[in-house]
């Protein structure tokens, strides 16, 4: 990938909806806004994600199952499971990053109730 | 038509987001083009223990990031309960000092369980949620008193934060009103509340002989304490009808009861966390807990429900001067009331375009025209109800006036409410709404020349031959543009704007203020005067009105009177400053805060400081020049300047004595009793305070003289050489200090050096 | 902002604090672009010292690319890590008005301290201001912080408003403005500087340019995304 096309793709991705994973397993989701070549990522309207507390865990009913892909863990029923709040603008500073998730809506989920 | 899924889908990109960025160069950024740096320096930091409020510290459990071992279902002695009440206390109080509730309230993990999730029913509030209920009798003393005072306190807390989040002028600054996705239980009528508080005193009443007497006591305290301050804030604007000071009064009576006992609780410390900052939707970088003392906090609150009773004086309406003084007497206060006493004072000044929830806005601007500038009746009689035929020139005057209305209610109205701010939103505020009445006076100008052809106004002659008229409206409006250039001045002094080479200036200025103002007054009292003959003769016929309008005209002449001597008196004094700091500017002994390599200039700083006034047409600007002779008293001997001090000084004491005996209110003839007691004492506590200050520049003048006298009898200069310096050591007292007598007087500490060149 | 690591100012002449360190291998130089990676981290660790605000790398790159110009360094090449001192400004147009000068940040390393660096950075950024037009140059700083009032006040700086319970911490601030040409203050902006309609803030929650006032309209306003959950109301 040279620069030009380094730059096109993460163009492509400013605006859309991100899922940063953090050293400490926290996990935030938000718009993509700016980034950098030491890959520090801006995300405005952000919701942080963490995972319960075991004890939280015990107590809750299992039983959640959006199961479209993906693990257990990362799928949609992360905010099913683990507890979130709004924080608004963040940066997640690239050295703290494991993982960088794109929110995407596959074609396939797409249904023509006309096809029924 | 098609559906769309909710479910959305996270691809793993790390691989292809990781090798992009690391083609980017150091410092070359990817970004929204919409999105700029100036909006990313709002970002907080993820990881970083200073902005990132979910952040664990090394060694930090990770499986107890959010919750903490405490359990709040566990058994309470009586001692904890009144320790965990009073550790509330403080941190409600905080509160309302103006810190989040994510540092002060919200840490209790009790108010939390209560809390969140958000309760359906005031039954669902409660510590054992989540777990079987076990209301065992044993623990009422945690699951009714406790859980009543905790309720009942959110309550008190959901009143304070529906008050101060209403008022349209509240300031961030001063009060948070941030919930964090959570709710003050303002769901639910008080009514409940009451009905547990009730409950809980009746246990408490019951375990006579079974607690601790005192400690027994002491819990029934507090839950008195509680349910009064509940009925105190529900009470809100309503006092307005109810007039009722009972419940407040009640809460200060039991405030030594709660000082005294305090001792005999129990801190429960680990009831209380900050890592509830991880819990709250938070934009904001984590805080630490904030932690008042007992003490404080009762001082706080004993202000507060003084503060809330005190209030009561302003609501019997008479007339917009003495309506005026109430306002900003109370709100004076040192320490500042509170954000919600401020506010509450807001909505009781105008709601609903009405003063005092009593009188129209209408009647209201009416009342200050008849008080201050006596127009002639028929501007302020003529009606458009009454009269339907439009060439009819009163239905003219109607129409205008009726534009007067509605244009300057709101800006009159704010002169009020502006003192509800805090006193730094004050003064900028005011540099802000003076420009407005510059143009609203030049518009009253464009009613008044209207109204003066409608209702036929005969001109007054000058010795000149020149005619004039009178031009009640604008001279209104420019008589309050300039108590707004004094409030500009006099706010600078207390809130330590200037510095100690600009006191000079600044204390020339606001007796020139000063001196336009009197002059202004005095054409109003001709005016005034004018009218008053010419009616006489009119009013030979229609002897019906003759007294009323006497009786306006006595107590309109009786306020110019009053206001006469209030500004000679800031004059005199301002006049006398100004000399004396010229002399200690003159002999070097005035402190100075700019070094000689200053990148500034007298002309630049002259600027900086006229630059509220820079916009205003009326008065006229002073050109530099002028500005800096006079602020020199340039061509003015040592003796000249001295004399000046001590005259303006006397002058002042005289007419701050003058004004003291004038009270604080202007009283109808026939003088009945002063509705407004405590604020009144408010008011001459701070006129003795001036009183104060001006005998302190009394002997600081005579210091000063004493030593150029001294200087002088010593040693005629030598042919050639410098007359010896003199030897005073000057201090400017800070605002607050005890030597500085009052915020607006800024009376210099001179003494002799200690050691000096004495021949 | 300036949340005022400022050092007590050539304290030195007036009272104890002598310094621990001198001032002979002392070297001031302007910010270059080309050392981001590690000037900036160097600043960061400088400045956060004794901040009262936090700041996060954007910060510095608000002023930095845009101004990096305006940005000088005290270095001492005796230590490892030889940034001792910084300032940090930034120049442009007020609401299209004066070109106003903003002193963002100034620090001085704690052992550092006494010897007038804080001065001299100070007068090297506004003499770069000066040398680019600038009309006025403005800063805030604690009511508390008395050597930083006091080494503004020096160089000419008057305090012009104070500014309430200004900082996250609950202390209040004044702001600092020096006028550099005559007319400064006659000369018009789009709004009004005093209106206190601005006051609504919807940039970041703690003062970081300006007055917060200046930040309306920046950023993602986190007010309307709580309103939809529910804030506390109409449950």
């Amino acid at each position: 990938m040279d620069e030009n096309k380094a730059v096109q793709y993460l163009d492509s991705l400013i605006g859309r909806t991100l899922r940063v994973h953090a050293t400490d397993t926290r996990i935030f989701v938000g718009t993509f806004k700016c980034t950098d070549a030491a890959r520090n990522i801006i995300l405005a309207s952000t919701y942080e994600y963490r995972f319960p507390s075991p004890s939280t865990v015990r107590d809750a009913a299992t039983g959640t199952n959006d199961s479209a892909a993906g693990s257990a863990v990362d799928a949609p029923n992360v905010k099913v499971n683990m507890t979130s709040r709004f924080i608004g603008l963040v940066v997640v500073p690239g050295q703290h990053i494991t993982k960088i998730e794109l929110e995407e809506t596959p074609p396939s989920r797409v249904r023509d109730p006309l096809k029924k | 038509m098609r559906v769309v899924s909710q479910s959305v889908v996270p691809r793993d990109i790390t691989d292809e987001f990781t090798t992009a960025a690391s083609k980017l160069k150091t410092g070359q950024l990817v970004k929204d083009e919409y999105f700029t740096l100036f909006e990313a320096v709002g970002a907080l930091e993820i990881m970083d223990s200073k902005m990132d409020s979910g952040y664990l510290g090394p060694g930090e459990n990770h499986a107890q990031a959010l919750e903490d071992d405490y359990d709040l279902t566990r058994e309470l002695g009586p001692e904890e309960v009144l320790g965990i009440m009073d550790g509330l206390l403080c941190h409600e109080m905080a509160w309302h000092m103006g810190h989040p509730l994510s540092q002060t309230l919200f840490t209790s993990l009790y108010l939390d369980k209560l809390l969140w999730p958000v309760p359906k029913s005031l039954d669902e509030a409660h510590f054992f949620r989540g777990h079987l209920a076990n209301n065992n009798e044993e623990l009422a003393i945690v699951h009714l008193v406790l859980r009543a005072y905790c309720l009942a306190l959110v309550k008190c807390c959901d009143f304070v934060h529906a008050r101060v989040a209403t008022e349209y002028y509240f300031e961030e600054e001063d009060f948070v009103t941030q919930l964090y996705n959570r709710s003050l239980l303002s769901q639910f009528e008080p009514e409940p509340f009451y009905d547990l508080l009730n409950r809980a005193i009746s246990w408490v009443d019951e375990q006579k002989g079974m607690l601790d007497e005192r400690v027994r006591e002491a819990i029934w305290t507090r839950l008195l304490f509680r349910r009064e301050f509940l009925q105190g804030l529900e009470q809100d604007v309503e006092v307005i009808q109810t007039r009722s000071k009972e419940h407040f009064l009640t809460c200060l009576s039991q405030l030594d009861n709660l000082a005294k006992s305090t001792s005999l609780g129990t801190e429960v410390p680990d009831s209380f966390s900050w890592k509830i900052q991880r819990k709250l939707a938070s934009t904001v970088p984590p805080r630490p807990m904030v932690k008042i003392n007992f003490e404080d906090a009762l001082a706080h609150l004993k202000r507060l429900c003084q503060d809330a009773i005190d209030l009561q004086e302003i609501i019997d309406y008479q007339g917009p001067y003495n309506f005026k003084v109430t306002i900003w007497t109370l709100l004076s206060r040192k320490p500042q009331p509170s954000v919600y006493i401020r506010s509450l004072v807001q909505t009781l000044i105008v709601n609903n375009m009405t003063i005092l929830g009593a009188v129209p806005v209408k009647q209201f601007l009416y009342d200050e025209l008849a008080e201050l500038v006596l127009p002639s009746r028929i501007l302020l009689e003529a009606n458009m109800d009454e009269i339907e035929v439009p060439s009819d020139p009163r239905f003219q005057i109607a129409k205008q006036m009726d534009a007067f209305v509605k244009r300057f209610s709101q800006p009159f109205a704010d002169t009020f409410r502006s003192a509800c701010l805090n006193r730094c939103r004050i003064r900028r505020t005011v540099c802000h709404t003076i420009v407005d009445w510059d143009n609203l006076q030049m518009e009253a100008e464009d009613l008044d020349e209207q109204l003066r052809t409608l209702s036929k106004e005969p001109p007054l002659m000058l010795a000149n031959g020149d005619a004039t008229y009178s031009y009640p409206l604008s001279s209104w409006a420019y008589h309050h543009k300039l108590i707004q250039f004094r409030l500009i001045l006099q706010l600078g002094f207390e809130l330590s704007i200037y510095s100690p080479e600009e006191l000079p200036g600044m204390y020339w200025y606001l007796s020139h203020i000063c001196s336009t103002h009197l002059g202004h007054i005095d054409r109003i009292r001709t005016f005034t005067v004018a009218t008053a003959k010419r009616n006489l003769a009119e009013m030979a016929a229609k002897k019906r009105d003759a007294l009323e309008r006497h009786t306006a005209l006595q107590k309109s002449l009786r306020l110019l009177e009053r206001l006469t001597t209030q500004i000679v008196a800031v004059d005199a004094f301002a006049i006398s400053l100004h000399a004396l700091y010229v002399l200690l500017a003159r002999h070097g002994i005035l402190p100075t805060a700019s070094s000689a390599q200053a990148y500034s200039s007298d002309r630049l700083r002259y600027e900086i400081r006229m630059k509220p006034f820079l916009q205003i047409t009326l008065p006229e600007l002073v050109p530099y020049d002028e500005y800096r002779r006079e602020a020199v008293l340039e061509g003015d001997s040592d003796e000249i300047v001295l004399e000046r001090a001590t005259k303006a000084i006397s002058e002042a004491r005289k007419a701050w004595e003058a004004t003291l005996a004038n009270g604080a209110f202007v009283q109808d003839s026939d003088g009945e009793e002063n509705l407004a007691p405590a604020i009144e004492e408010d008011w001459k506590r701070d006129v003795k305070d001036t009183m104060r200050a001006c005998i302190g520049a009394s002997i600081a003048i005579e210091t000063v003289k004493k030593a150029l006298k001294a200087r002088a009898n010593v040693a005629e200069p030598k042919e050639g050489g410098h007359p010896p310096s003199v030897n005073l050591r000057v201090t400017i007292p800070e605002t607050g200090s005890k030597a500085r007598w009052h915020d607006w007087w800024i009376v210099p500490q001179v003494s002799p050096a200690a050691v000096g060149s004495k021949t | 902002m300036n949340p005022t690591p400022t050092p007590p100012p050539d304290k030195s002449t007036t009272s104890t604090p002598t310094p621990t360190t001198t001032t002979s291998n002392l070297r001031y130089i302007r910010y270059n672009a080309a050392h981001e990676d590690a000037y900036v981290p160097a600043m960061r660790q400088l400045i956060s010292k004794d901040l009262s605000e936090p700041y996060s790398i954007y910060v510095y790159r608000y002023f930095l690319y845009q101004w990096g110009d305006l940005c000088f360094m005290a270095m001492d090449d005796s230590l490892p890590s030889p940034m001792v001192g910084v300032v940090v400004s930034k120049l442009e147009p007020h609401r299209g008005g004066p070109l106003r000068g903003y002193i963002a940040m100034l620090a001085v390393r704690e052992e550092y301290r006494g010897q007038g660096i804080a001065t001299k950075l100070a007068r090297m950024a506004i003499d770069a201001m000066v040398e680019r037009e600038a009309d006025e140059i403005v800063l805030e700083t604690e009511t508390t912080n008395t050597a930083a009032i006091k080494l503004y006040e020096r160089l000419g700086f008057l305090r012009s408003k104070r500014l309430h319970r200004y900082y996250l911490n609950g202390n209040s601030a004044y702001r600092l403005v020096l006028y550099v040409k005559e007319g400064t203050g006659s000369m018009r902006t789009n709004l009004d500087a005093y209106a206190p309609q601005q006051q609504q803030q919807s940039g970041p929650p703690y003062p970081v340019v300006e007055s917060r006032a200046e930040m309306s309209g920046a950023v993602t306003a986190p007010e309307p995304a709580l309103l939809h959950e529910g804030n506390g109301r109409g449950w």
